[in-house]
């Protein structure tokens, strides 16, 4: 089959590779239609993650027809539409019996890693590094899904695949992160970031009873397509972020905060300069600049929600604004597999159509070309969308 | 085996133990009479200071010995230090020539003596890098949601060990307290032992030891906590493993290393089998490269 490989920084490519097959009685196989590039792959797309190897396949948005199944595998058939969850997940340990499933552990093979860099391992991730058990990923024609009982749900004929795609990851991450938020009647939410987990997280937002949401970014066709869904919108190339929210919040803040940007934020001036040196320089893994502004705008007694991607070690964070001013952090992996089900009915019910992020389509043979303008914001690029 | 091993130490220790009090004494007379040591062996009176740094020196030295005998670190210390004696005496010999013989008597006093504290601290290192490679202890522990009966009854039986041990190739049940083991080949050897069981508290614990005639000296325990509040059960095993050789085309002893991320490996696999009825894995996946490997098992490819 052909599959989307990694080789390095900025170097991906499409090859022809082994097709997978079934290795426990609890996989599947799905003939994958539709798969995305995530705004996390671009991290690995720009070296930033450790533990990849020249060859791996990426990918972890995708869904797809069932073509077989293990022995175990009794809830689904051949045929069945269905997508995958990111984070893989056996259904039986501590941590999935809680729900917390992107914390499964038992999906892991390689733990030791993950446990030297985090104190403690978490779930298998398709296709996103040996630290996340170093899965093959969807952006290929074919993928082996473990634990296909607990992970993939049908799609109801009658649904575009573009319109269910995004509940493999972004959609759910988007809302997992508003819930997190703890949002009360009457709030503002300020959201960092208006790439597709952003967006989502605006929309979200609003679903759980937001009364104004905020969005922050530089690329004007980001902040478009956040106004586009409901956004008043900040240019942080234009304006001062602090000033500008704390104006709009009545002089306190925002109540809650969405860091949907993550350890590749673009800063500027000083900041700015001190992160990238100290992260060429690799005295830093991250750039926590979302993050800094999220805690020092937040209002008092405020929640800042994190579903940006960080991988190791931040500088320079103001722990004191945060301690000292009653501020709850909450983050995570998302754990799809608990949203799936009330998401797909809320598509269902025409409560939101996330297709609409969709700005390019092409072949998987294209993929390569979708990186690059996904990563540089080229031609307005938003989502980019592969079929194989 | 623990018995001969701690007279081996014993006798061991009573060489270094000579040289250490030879040094302190050796090092009191060069502080308390410093004068009386350079008539002796050949030195000038105004070496007297330096004759009294060297005293310290040995007693430090000595002290360091006498304090753990079967460390090599003492030992290496009063090499040094004879070094430096040889080099007082090599460089004296230019000035005050009466004294010629004496230093000649002394350097050779020396040499000999510094010979004895080389061969000791050679020795005293080899056997702490072989005492090191040879045993290997280790403890670890897993909680597991299941309830001890359930974890128990696949451990007793013994025969599914190698499902979740990698590195065996079979374990077979030959009565009711005995069973045969074998590894999958560690470079080209297979290990075989026989074992038997020590104790038996069903649900609880297990612990069992190879017999005494087998080529690997190893003995192992399992213990099955139940947690509180229906969490599972804490499983805890302690094993300890000491081969008689070197399996050949290894080229080395296993590292404790590889011992260890293999203990923990199986102990994962054990609670994965057990609480998902299988073992997570992703070798015979596809990959855009020729080798099936990845580097990190190349890492831990020591132990299959």
């Amino acid at each position: 089959m052909k599959a989307l490989c990694w080789y390095g920084k900025e170097d991906v490519r499409v090859e022809k590779v082994a097709d997978p097959e079934i290795l426990n009685p609890r996989d599947a196989i799905v003939k994958i239609t539709s798969t995305a590039i995530c705004g996390s792959d671009l991290h690995l797309y720009g070296g930033f993650v450790p533990g990849m190897q020249k060859g791996d396949i990426l990918g972890h948005e995708f869904m797809g027809e069932v073509v077989e199944v293990g022995s175990e595998v009794k809830n689904l058939s051949l045929g069945d539409r269905v997508v995958v969850p990111f984070p893989i997940s056996c259904g039986s340990c501590f941590f999935c019996h809680k729900a917390l499933y992107s914390l499964c552990e038992n999906s892991n093979p390689n733990t030791e890693l993950a446990e030297q860099l985090w104190g403690h391992s978490t779930a298998g991730i398709f296709g996103y590094s040996h630290i996340s058990g170093g899965y093959a990923g969807g952006q290929a024609e074919y993928a082996r899904v473990p634990f296909a009982d607990i992970g993939p749900i049908r799609i109801p004929d009658g649904i575009d695949d573009e319109q269910v795609l995004f509940l493999s990851d972004i959609f759910p991450t988007g809302y997992m992160a508003a819930e997190s938020c703890d949002i009360e009647p009457g709030d503002t939410v300020a959201v960092w970031g208006c790439g597709p987990v952003g967006l989502f997280s605006i929309a979200s937002a609003y679903l759980l009873g937001a009364e104004r949401v905020i969005a922050i970014d530089n690329v004007p066709q980001r902040l478009k397509f956040a106004q586009r869904w409901g956004a008043e919108t900040l240019n942080f190339d234009e304006v001062g972020i602090y000033d500008a929210l704390r104006e709009k919040t009545a002089g306190r803040g925002p109540d809650r905060c969405i860091d949907a940007v993550g350890m590749e934020a673009h800063g500027h001036g000083l900041v700015g300069l001190y992160d990238l040196t100290k992260q060429a320089l690799m005295l830093e893994t991250d750039r926590p600049i979302a993050l800094r502004e999220a805690m020092m705008t937040c209002r008092n007694g405020g929640t800042i929600s994190v579903p940006g991607v960080y991988g190791g070690l931040v500088d320079k964070i103001p722990f004191g604004s945060v301690m000292n001013r009653s501020i709850t952090i909450k983050t995570g992996q998302t754990h799809v597999q608990r949203y799936m089900e009330p998401l797909l009915q809320r598509i269902l019910n025409g409560d939101i159509d996330p297709s609409a992020i969709i700005t390019h389509r092409m072949s998987l043979d294209e993929a390569p070309a979708g990186y690059s303008q996904f990563k540089y914001s080229r031609n307005e690029c938003t989502k980019v969308v592969l079929h194989p | 085996m623990r018995d001969t091993s701690s007279q081996k130490s014993a006798q061991a220790t009573s060489f270094p133990r000579t040289l250490g009090w030879f040094g302190i004494a050796l090092g009191t007379a060069e502080i308390l009479a410093p004068y009386w040591v350079a008539r002796r062996v050949g030195l000038s009176p105004d070496t007297s200071s330096t004759i009294r740094w060297q005293g310290l020196r040995e007693i430090i030295s000595g002290a360091l010995i006498l304090k753990n005998p079967s460390s090599p670190i003492g030992m290496w210390a009063r090499v040094a230090g004879d070094a430096i004696d040889l080099t007082l005496l090599a460089r004296a010999s230019d000035s005050h020539t009466g004294q010629n013989e004496k230093r000649r008597r002394s350097r050779l006093l020396v040499s000999t003596i510094s010979a004895l504290d080389v061969a000791c601290a050679a020795s005293l290192s080899r056997l702490k890098a072989s005492h090191s490679a040879r045993s290997t202890e280790f403890r670890e522990s897993i909680t597991i949601e299941k309830p001890p009966h359930e974890l128990y009854r696949f451990w007793r039986s013994f025969d599914q060990l190698p499902v979740v041990m990698n590195y065996l190739e079979s374990v077979t049940v030959l009565d009711d307290k005995h069973s045969h083991w074998v590894t999958k080949p560690l470079g080209d050897t297979r290990f075989e032992w026989d074992c038997e069981i020590v104790s038996d508290e069903p649900d609880r614990s297990i612990s069992w030891r190879s017999t005494p005639d087998s080529e690997i000296c190893t003995e192992g325990s399992v213990r099955f906590n139940p947690l509180d509040h229906q969490r599972g059960t804490r499983v805890s095993v302690e094993m300890n493993f000491i081969p008689t050789r070197v399996p050949p085309g290894l080229g080395r002893p296993l590292s404790k290393l590889a011992i260890y991320l293999a203990v923990r490996r199986d102990l994962r696999r054990f609670k994965q089998l057990m609480e998902t009825g299988e073992i997570a894995t992703v070798k015979g996946q596809p990959a855009g490269r020729s080798s099936g490997e990845t580097w990190l098992d190349r890492l831990t490819s020591e132990l299959p």
